[in-house]
């Protein structure tokens, strides 16, 4: 109203007007959502990297800039072993959600109109089930008596249970199961829009099944394969869940550690450096793929 | 040619599997009448239900988390929407990076949001867990309602607006009569997804809600590690049962088209 009264006073050119007018909307239409990321986000973060070059003595953390924090956490074997153990896991994890996911979203890509909606809407359930139901589903699961143990020995296969629980099988599983659907939808979204005419064209050009796929289908649906990729890989990287419930020490990652850090040692500029390194990593990975795959572009 | 199809359904068939049988399985577990998790199960009882629903522990956080997730998704999908707003309807340099700013909280670990927000109610000296886990839940949500509503407004069709402002209407009367009907739902939907973003949320909740605030996820975890009861079984399938209710209304609200997009 005001604005509306002082450009009438004011005789400005009807662009100005139109301009500043557009733009004020724009401000107030941004500014929540701006002030929001800014205060609870992207300030918080920056405290962590601030802390992580402030000194710790004796249960204190005292202003200062130091590189200790940051050369303890890349020189310690122990943090570089958590660190490389959380990097095998989210690659060793995408690459098993890619060879499980792919067939999977190829099929309900190409399935009649009505199945392709139902197993579409089944692939959201697991997506929307809280992720600390499905990690307890699986630590009963695989339990001494659990499911998988009862099953191995009614097949005849097994005669004493196995231990699964607290190993890096267990861990394995779980995320592979929390993560799955990550890989599927992205996957699925794209070989949906391929023209499975495509694919007959390749055939009657005397194209076999496996060369169609090599050639045409694969290729077309890389865009989905890098999200897919890039999105099972930097939430496994992240777990904690997962690592706490159904791993043993051995399979703690990096923000389990990173936790410890700040909520049972107290030293948060240790910590700090530590999820710091962690921020960069998970950066990296997502300017390469922009770079790679123009991910923006993709969005539209 | 054949064998190649079977070979495709038996694969997804395994998948299917694989993703349901855990779900399933807490789903059975909870009609279960044995105390231990055990298989088989030999016998059944609606018991751990009452149980679940007498244990005061559990209503509360119940309570907690449905109060949470009110207030957290009423704020972001207020936000949201006004965002999705700016970033569909006005051209503006950075346009792109704005909306990869909006997506972020999703993409940035959340461990280390949490720990980002411990470091500055400290330095603030904000002490009140709720707060604090309110204000992540709504980092959370705005992905999910930025999204939704962002992709109703590029479908619509902009000339409905134009016919009503040339028919005499002002552009308040435009928006409420025109937009914001249009837009309806799609907010709804997003409400519905970020209320379930909240209510599921796990590791945010756990790192700042302190020892008063017990959300139902987090109270599950604490009786995962020190308490097992049965009564988790029964507790999960109720919130699995209304995390499912709410977003299978979210997608009746976004579309059919919007679904399968996803």
């Amino acid at each position: 109203m005001s604005a509306d009264a002082a450009a009438g006073a004011a005789p400005a050119s009807l662009g100005d007007r139109l301009r500043s007018r557009a733009g004020l909307r724009l401000g107030v239409l941004l500014a929540p959502g701006f002030v929001w990321l800014v205060i609870f986000f992207t300030v918080p973060i920056a405290l962590v990297l601030v802390f992580s070059f402030y000194h710790f003595a004796e249960g204190i953390m005292t202003p200062g800039f130091t590189l200790d924090n940051y050369a303890r956490a890349l020189g310690t074997d122990v943090y570089r072993s958590v660190f490389m153990k959380t990097m095998r896991y989210g690659l060793t994890v995408t690459l098993i959600c890619l060879i499980v996911g792919y067939p999977v979203a190829y099929f309900v890509a190409r399935s009649a109109g009505r199945w392709r909606n139902l197993l579409f809407v089944a692939l959201i359930i697991p997506f929307w089930t809280t992720i600390v139901v499905r990690t307890f589903a699986w630590k009963i699961m695989l339990g001494t008596n659990g499911l998988v143990n009862y099953g191995l020995r009614e097949l005849g296969i097994i005669d004493m249970p196995l231990k699964f629980l607290y190993t890096e099988t267990a861990v394995m599983v779980g995320l592979t199961h929390v993560f799955l659907p990550f890989m599927i939808l992205p996957l699925y979204a794209v070989l949906e829009k391929i023209d499975p005419v495509l694919e007959e064209a390749a055939m009657d050009l005397g194209a076999g099944r496996i060369r169609t796929f090599l050639r045409v289908t694969l290729p077309l649906s890389l865009p989905g394969v890098s999200t897919g990729c890039l999105l099972v890989f930097i939430l496994t990287i992240g777990s904690f869940l997962t690592p706490d419930i159904l791993g043993g020490p051995g399979e703690l990652m990096i923000a389990n550690v990173i936790r410890e850090e700040y909520y049972t040692t107290f030293n948060w500029p240790f910590g700090g450096a530590l999820a710091s390194i962690f921020l960069i990593i998970t950066l990296v990975m997502i300017l390469v793929y922009n770079r790679l795959f123009r991910f923006d572009k993709l969005q539209g | 040619m054949r064998i190649g199809r079977y070979l495709l359904r038996g694969w997804a068939l395994l998948a299917y599997l694989f993703l349901f049988s855990p779900i399933l399985m807490v789903v059975l577990m909870s009609f279960s009448k044995s105390k231990y998790s055990v298989f088989p199960i030999r016998g059944w009882t609606t018991d751990w239900y009452g149980r679940a629903f007498g244990d005061q522990k559990i209503i509360d956080a119940l309570q907690t988390s449905v109060g949470i997730a009110v207030v957290s998704s009423i704020l972001a999908t207020f936000i949201g929407t006004l965002g999705a707003m700016a970033l569909v309807r006005h051209q503006f340099k950075l346009r792109e990076l704005a909306r990869a700013y909006f997506l972020s909280p999703l993409i940035i670990p959340e461990i280390i949001t949490g720990i980002a927000l411990l470091s500055m109610a400290t330095l603030l000296n904000l002490q009140s867990g709720i707060v604090l886990v309110v204000i992540g839940h709504v980092l959370f949500g705005l992905p999910f309602v930025v999204t939704v509503v962002s992709a109703r407004l590029y479908g619509f069709d902009r000339s409905l607006e134009e016919a009503a402002m040339d028919l005499g209407a002002d552009e308040v009367t435009t928006f409420r009569r025109i937009t914001l009907p249009m837009m309806t739902p799609a907010i709804l939907g997003g409400l519905l997804l970020s209320f379930t973003v909240s209510f599921d949320n796990f590791l945010i909740t756990y790192l700042l809600a302190g020892s008063e605030v017990m959300t139902i996820p987090v109270h599950i975890y604490s009786m995962i590690r020190f308490e097992f009861t049965p009564k988790i079984h029964a507790i999960s399938t109720v919130i699995v049962v209304v995390s499912l209710t709410l977003i299978l209304l979210s997608q009746t609200q976004t579309g059919d088209k919007r679904a399968a997009a996803h």
